[in-house]
């Protein structure tokens, strides 16, 4: 036996999300791009939740509402477009099951970009 | 010099070898790439803006056919960017279709009263953003041929009346910004009206015809040749000093003096020429002052014999001046 055993993909929770244009010439390279960029965005998104700057984490879900569903994964846009629905009609003091409610279709959005692959 | 072939009218019409430009406005970086990549094949030149204030000056610059608006952006959004757009004279005729979220219709109704003329849904689809472009470059290029067909001279396809009225008021403008140099001729074909009574109508519009071609053969791409009327043309320059459009004016008497007309050979054609221009900043003169100060000099033209170009000034105050058609 090898002591250096083949590096593994690490597990996804949920399976990978792959895009519905993976099939299509045109767009395999920037829906790769996109892919690629997505920890980055992963992390924007928490840290601006952790620093509870709620305008910015509406700005980034509106972005990947429009964008996410044009590089084919669009339960990704679904969800982006459910939380920022949310922050938008969230009321100044913030009743507790509003907040349940962010915090689920937070973690829902953060789950699914978690679980993107070209 | 043969006459040759009767000039075409319409030589201002689009040119339709030149891809129209689209302009997108959206902050998404993942739009931009997007749509780049989805209007690969179209034949258009896409330009990108990330803002409302980056895209008004673009659009100001580029001219594009069509603007790709998204309307939910941050500092100035889509609606202001709308606003200013039509308010601006410049341009207020480009056709603008704003990007918009599926549910927020209320939105959609806002931007066509702000003037939009179509709206496609985010998340896109791209077969529908294609066709809707593609609906808006059409009408697009109908809407140029009706403004372009409209300030054309029909017998000699130089620009008519409206056209001279309209460029000059907006390269004086031009001047009085920038300090460009302008140059004005005024052109009066001499005797003409007995071309007419000789030799009946069709030889006379042969003369202006021709003489037409001789004029848009002589000028850069970015002079103005206009039919003023009757036997009268202008000749428009911008960037051009007085002693550059002497020379050019000189090129075009010569040329047509050299004319051996199939109709009368025997008879030649002449034109008398009155030239002004500003050299850098003019004094901020009305395009009525500018056109005297050529007016004048083409008067003194006709007055010393005819055949002749006359450089005049434009920022002098001048007396009456009795009418061009009388001069002949």
């Amino acid at each position: 036996m090898s002591a250096n055993p083949l590096p593994q993909e690490p597990a996804i929770a949920g399976g990978a999300l792959t895009s519905s244009l993976s099939t299509d010439p045109d767009m395999a390279e920037i829906v790769a791009e996109f892919v690629m960029e997505m920890p980055g965005r992963v992390e924007q998104l928490t840290k601006s939740w952790d620093q509870q700057q709620l305008d910015t984490v509406q700005r980034l879900a509106h972005q990947l509402k429009g964008a996410a569903g044009g590089y084919g994964f669009s339960q990704i846009s679904d969800a982006a477009g459910k939380l920022e629905h949310s922050l938008v009609a969230l009321s100044g003091a913030g009743l507790e099951s509003d907040i349940a409610r962010l915090r689920s279709q937070f973690g829902e959005l953060i789950a699914l970009c978690r679980r993107v692959r070209a | 010099m043969q006459v040759g072939a009767v000039v075409k009218p319409g030589t201002l019409v689009v040119d339709s070898n030149s891809k129209p430009v689209v302009l997108l406005i959206d902050d998404s970086a993942d739009v931009h790439r997007l749509v780049r990549t989805r209007l690969r094949y179209e034949a258009i030149e896409l330009v990108t803006a990330f803002s409302g204030v980056e895209g008004i000056a673009i659009a100001r610059e580029k001219q594009p056919w069509t603007i790709l608006l998204d309307l939910d952006m941050p500092e100035m959004d889509g609606f202001s960017v709308l606003r200013e757009l039509k308010a601006a004279s410049d341009t207020t005729s480009i056709a603008v279709i704003v990007l918009s979220g599926i549910s927020e219709s209320q939105d959609k109704v806002t931007a066509f009263d702000l003037g939009a003329i179509d709206y496609v849904t985010k998340p896109f689809d791209f077969a529908e953003l294609r066709a809707r472009l593609r609906s808006s470059l059409r009408m697009q290029r109908l809407m140029k041929m009706l403004a372009e067909r409209a300030e054309v001279d029909g017998l000699t396809g130089l620009g008519n009346r409206p056209q001279f009225d309209r460029r000059l008021r907006q390269e004086l403008s031009e001047n009085a910004r920038y300090g460009h140099p302008l140059s004005l001729a005024l052109m009066d074909l001499d005797h003409f009206k007995s071309i007419n009574d000789t030799y009946g109508h069709p030889a006379g519009d042969e003369v202006l015809q021709e003489f037409a071609k001789i004029v848009l053969g002589s000028i850069r791409s970015t002079d103005i040749a206009c039919r003023y009327g009757g036997e009268e043309f202008a000749l428009i320059m911008p960037n051009t000093g007085p002693d550059d459009a002497r020379a050019v004016c000189d090129r075009i008497r010569a040329s047509v003096a050299a004319v051996k007309w199939a109709r009368h050979p025997e008879r030649p054609i002449t034109v008398s020429m009155g030239l002004s221009g500003l050299a850098g900043p003019g004094p901020g003169l009305t395009a009525e002052a500018f056109i005297e100060g050529s007016d004048r000099a083409l008067y003194t033209a006709k007055r010393s014999g005819r055949n002749q170009v006359v450089v005049g000034n434009p920022a002098t105050p001048g007396g009456s001046t009795p009418p061009l058609a009388k001069a002949g």
